[in-house]
């Protein structure tokens, strides 16, 4: 009965007195009125938009108050008032009148008849997102075509007969081999198939372990094994992954041809492009790859270079598509990729390759990027992490729960682009043995891993507090999940550290700490990489006395006490560090500089950190930094270009290092806040996630709460 | 047919016929071996083990269409009950809801970027939300109404970020660009309304389905088909490329699918469930194309062996006719819609 009555209602027969709204009958005392026979819907009376227009007129005549339009309604009046120009007035004279009629009557009738309109224009002017059971279902309308077409039909079966005739002259391969490259294509993908083989490491909604999403999320540091050999299977699988074709950039780079592969991005990146952006688009990519004498200029034939000449006449999208084409095929296709798919990169590649079939769980994700993009010391503790992460996944119980549902998938992609842009910053051979030898040193015990950070920045008694401190802070899983309040705190931390990455030694220790006290957490991530830059950095005692002194303001503002207390204990240890080499000093030198910039900037905004490190609670320590480059600008230009310095003094310490036998690549030196800069563009959408942080878990569930 | 045809008309449609005869001739010609004889090698594919891992419920009229985001993760359905609904198919949790203007939705499009749906339906209109951005009530902003078809929206599909394709009632193919929201595009496609567009994997041609039982492959630059494609003795309700890009598969209303192959330009292989009771709504190819899955009025999506030309099953749950299907990118999941109000995740 109720549903029957609720149809009528939104059928406009009847309405309820009190509540103009909404259109549903509920099962209280509340009053209905039948509407009146006039705006029954069978009388079929169409609503008129003149009707419509004396209506909400006559309602803005009246008291605001009572009768004061909707937002929507006002929306339609301004609408209607400018359709319906030339009637207007007549509108605004009918509608007068209308209220001068009303005047007349009697109160009640008055409310009556006020409701009742009011109901009725309710039920054929519904706001908007409300469905109107009025609307007709205009499956009917298909009819009218029939006629349409009939007329037509002289022209159309010209056009077909001259299809036709065109496709007569087609020339068709011979089905057999149609058929054969097609079982070929079958067969060659099958195993890349989920749903013929298992999917490794498993299948997502099996086990409920996301590894899967993050191992094959767009953009990796180490690409599952299985992907790397997908790529060798043709052009056009490498360059649909994004990570493929960063490899593949980064080894043309090294073989100075990389400005094909440039080219054709820059094409596809104008085809995607906005209409207005188009001039200027074509002409860069002209002045840069195409004009006589251009800076990457690429080798196209005469031909080609012709018809980009006269497409240039008339910029479009499509300009340079023959161009496009002629590298693609002839240049990379034929050239580059073969040569790719052969060569030592890709070979140690797909060495490197996570197999996901492994019991052992390499994260594709955070921390092994990060670690592998700085040092090799953290490896160990991807073994370690395994027994923990367990832990911390129960224990982050829904929090983690609920990252995996919204996040994960953003936050890797976060992290990924970091890692891209690494890769393309790095001189490439180092990235390279860097990955090349991970899963194995990985299995070597924490000792092995510790020496090569030694080696690394040559200090040839490493302090044993700084390996020992790496491998336990390094227990804690940390992009797993957080409880709040806590990391929250790390974060400001974090924050504190990444800017002033000469803390970091000290972080190190902090997080030890927090390990102790419970501790958990993303900033190892971070500390991760710091603890790699720092441990290269530590070469004179007075030096690090300088940089307490210089640091531990900053961490008072951001009130993490344990930081400091933990960073007093940890610097003796490092003290006794042996100083390194003159290169490690003038490295110093310019950290310093950059030290001591950031701390008065941390000093002077001390606001910001706070925002910052609200923002930063999620758990994926790279967001902390976005949001700081989000929500400040300013500062992620000025942190850029210290951090740029300084690593490049960095960069030519590590080259030597790499070279000595056996040794790790040393780490390198992560330019921070410009990934994030990057990352921000990558992926808009994951951002914005990240962005929000604070809020989202609230709105996610808003949304469900809404359903 | 007109009931009295001028001569004119007459003498075309001869002319057609002729042209056709000669066409299957022709196809005949390099049809030199018979699709089971070439297939006949291949091994025995392992046994697909699909069950349904996530039954997504939230619609509450029937569900008309369901297509993948590029992320192979998140997925958009839409349904009369005016409401589009972007689902986590992983947890099966709904990310958004979106209220429509008009309930009569028919198709829906997640871009491949994920930043955009689309959708669109006997409101004549295509229009396109952002995902990432909310209006004043919350729900996604609408981007663009994208108006001016003179029939209904049967299918649309992005391009990318700023293009989109839509197939219409009208038998008119329109391409529109979502920043100025102008038409680039608008050419009359079929003889019939378009029924569904699939886009080749590298993005450069595409290929439409439509009542008049044909299919035709276009590029995307063209306002001409490059081929059109015969066979189907109906309503060709649904089309996918092969992940290949010189084949597709069809799903009709005359109750049996198909494989044409592009460069042999003809249908090479037919495939029809064991009792041919129903028409088909839907179809989809796994990722290396081995299977083939296709929604059907029988409440099943039936599973064939693409090589062996076997039928190899049927997914049973769905308890209304299924309505639309889409596969991830990645292969790793399979998820229909159906008029029983449900999505269903398979995987």
């Amino acid at each position: 009965a109720l549903n029957l009555a609720n149809q009528l209602c939104q059928y406009g027969y009847f309405f309820p007195v009190s509540d103009t709204k909404n259109l549903t009958v509920k099962d209280d005392s509340s009053l209905y009125r039948f509407q009146s026979p006039y705006y029954w819907p069978w009388q079929n009376r169409p609503p008129d938009n003149v009707e419509y227009a004396i209506y909400l007129a006559k309602r803005t005549l009246r008291n605001k108050q009572r009768h004061g339009l909707e937002d929507y309604e006002l929306e339609a009046l301004g609408n209607l008032r400018k359709n319906l120009a030339n009637k207007w007035d007549f509108i605004t004279m009918q509608a007068e009148e209308q209220v001068k009629l009303a005047k007349v009557l009697k109160k009640g009738d008055k409310i009556v008849s006020d409701s009742q309109e009011r109901a009725y224009w309710r039920v054929h002017r519904p706001p908007p997102g409300m469905v109107s059971s009025l609307e007709q279902c205009p499956v009917p309308t298909r009819c009218r075509n029939g006629s349409r077409v009939r007329k037509r039909t002289i022209e159309d079966c010209k056009r077909e007969v001259e299809l036709l005739k065109n496709s007569l002259l087609r020339t068709r391969v011979k089905v057999s081999q149609a058929l054969e490259s097609m079982v070929q294509h079958v067969e060659t993908y099958a195993e890349y198939d989920p749903l013929i083989v298992n999917t490794q490491p498993s299948n997502p909604w099996v086990s409920e372990d996301i590894t899967y999403w993050q191992l094959n999320s767009p953009l990796v540091e180490i690409p599952t094994e299985k992907r790397v050999r997908r790529w060798a299977l043709s052009m056009e699988e490498l360059v649909s992954d994004p990570t493929g074709i960063q490899e593949f950039t980064n080894y043309l780079r090294k073989e100075y041809s990389h400005e094909n592969i440039r080219f054709w991005m820059a094409v596809n990146d104008l085809r995607r492009s906005s209409q207005s952006q188009i001039q200027r688009k074509v002409s860069e990519i002209f002045e840069e790859f195409l004009a006589p004498g251009a800076p990457c200029e690429i080798n196209i034939d005469g031909k080609t270079m012709e018809k980009v000449h006269q497409e240039m006449k008339s910029p479009s999208r499509f300009t340079f598509d023959a161009a496009q084409e002629h590298v693609y095929t002839l240049l990379l296709k034929k050239d580059c990729y073969p040569r790719f798919v052969r060569s030592e990169h890709y070979k140690s590649l797909l060495a490197a390759g996570i197999q996901p079939s492994q019991k052992k769980r390499f994260f594709g994700f955070g921390p092994t990027k990060k670690k592998a993009s700085t040092s090799s010391a953290p490896n160990p503790s991807l073994l370690q992490q395994q027994a923990p992460q367990g832990t911390m996944v129960s224990c982050g119980g829904a929090l983690a729960k609920r990252r995996g549902s919204d996040r994960s998938l953003s936050g890797s992609a976060h992290e990924l682009a970091i890692a891209g842009v690494r890769d393309t910053r790095v001189p490439h051979s180092h990235s390279q043995s860097n990955l090349s030898d991970i899963p194995y040193r990985a299995e070597v015990n924490d000792e092995y891993g510790g020496t090569d950070p030694e080696s690394a920045c040559r200090v040839k008694k490493p302090s044993v507090a700084v390996v020992a401190s790496v491998s336990t802070s390094e227990d804690v899983c940390p992009w797993e999940s957080a409880p709040e309040p806590r990391s929250r705190k790390n974060s400001s931390q974090l924050d504190s550290c990444s800017s002033s990455s000469d803390i970091s030694a000290a972080v190190t220790e902090v997080s030890d700490r927090f390990r102790r006290t419970c501790g958990i957490t993303q900033q190892n991530t971070l500390d991760g990489d710091r603890r790699g830059q720092s441990s290269r950095k530590l070469s004179t005692a007075s030096f690090v006395e300088q940089r307490r002194a210089s640091v531990s303001v900053p961490i008072r503002h951001t009130d993490i006490r344990p930081a400091v207390s933990s960073f007093e204990e940890s610097s003796p240890a490092i003290v006794t560090a042996p100083v390194s080499p003159a290169v490690a000093s003038d490295t110093d030198n310019k950290t310093e500089e950059f030290t001591s910039t950031k701390t008065f900037k941390k000093s002077s905004s001390l606001t910001k950190t706070c925002s910052v490190t609200g923002a930063n609670a999620p758990i994926i320590s790279v967001s902390s930094v976005t949001d700081d480059t989000v929500t400040d600008p300013n500062e992620q230009k000025e942190e850029d270009e210290p951090e740029a310095s300084c690593s490049q003094p960095l960069a030519p310490l590590a080259e030597p290092d790499a070279e000595s036998p056996g040794s790790e690549i040393p780490p390198e030196p992560e330019p921070s806040p410009d990934p994030e800069a990057k990352s921000n563009d990558v992926c808009p959408w994951e951002d914005e996630e990240t962005c929000k942080v604070d809020a989202p878990f609230v709105k996610t569930y808003a949304t469900l709460g809404y359903l | 047919m007109p009931p009295k045809a001028d001569p004119e008309t007459l003498q075309l449609r001869k002319e057609l016929e002729e042209l056709y005869q000669k066409l299957q001739e022709d196809q005949k010609k390099v049809a030199d071996v018979t699709f089971e004889s070439a297939c006949s090698g291949v091994a025995d594919a392992p046994k697909m083990r699909l069950v349904t891992r996530k039954l997504m419920k939230g619609h509450i009229n029937k569900v008309n269409s369901v297509h993948y985001s590029g992320d192979s993760r998140h997925c958009v359905s839409g349904s009369l009950d005016g409401k589009l609904i972007i689902w986590d198919t992983y947890t099966g949790n709904k990310v958004q809801v979106i209220p429509l203007r008009s309930a009569w939705v028919m198709s829906v499009a997640f871009a491949p970027s994920g930043n955009f749906v689309a959708c669109g339906g006997m409101d004549n209109m295509c229009t396109v939300y952002d995902v990432n951005n909310r209006d004043t009530s919350g729900a996604a902003k609408m981007v663009r109404e994208l108006a001016g078809y003179e029939g209904f929206l049967s299918s649309c599909r992005f391009l990318e970020d700023k293009k989109i394709l839509t197939g219409s009632g009208d038998m008119k193919i329109c391409m529109w660009d979502l920043e100025s929201g102008r038409k680039t595009e608008d050419f009359p496609a079929h003889n019939g309304d378009v029924v569904a567009i699939s886009l080749s994997p590298d993005g450069n041609t595409y290929v439409t389905g439509s009542v008049d039982k044909t299919c035709r492959l276009w590029d995307i630059r063209e306002q001409s088909p490059k081929q059109t494609f015969f066979g189907h003795e109906s309503d060709v309700n649904s089309v996918c490329f092969h992940p290949g890009g010189q084949a597709f598969v069809t799903g009709s209303e005359d109750k049996s699918a198909r494989l044409f192959d592009i460069r042999s330009d003809q249908q090479v292989a037919l495939y029809q469930p064991p009792n041919k009771t129903s028409g088909f709504t839907s179809c989809g190819l796994t990722l290396s194309g081995r299977y083939l899955l296709c929604g059907s009025d029988d409440n099943n999506v039936h599973i064939w062996d693409t090589l062996k030309n076997q039928h190899s099953g049927v997914l049973s749950g769905h308890e209304n006719r299924v309505t639309s299907l889409t596969v991830a990118q990645n292969g790793l999941a399979v998820v229909t819609s159906s008029w029983d109000q449900h999505v269903r995740v398979w995987g």
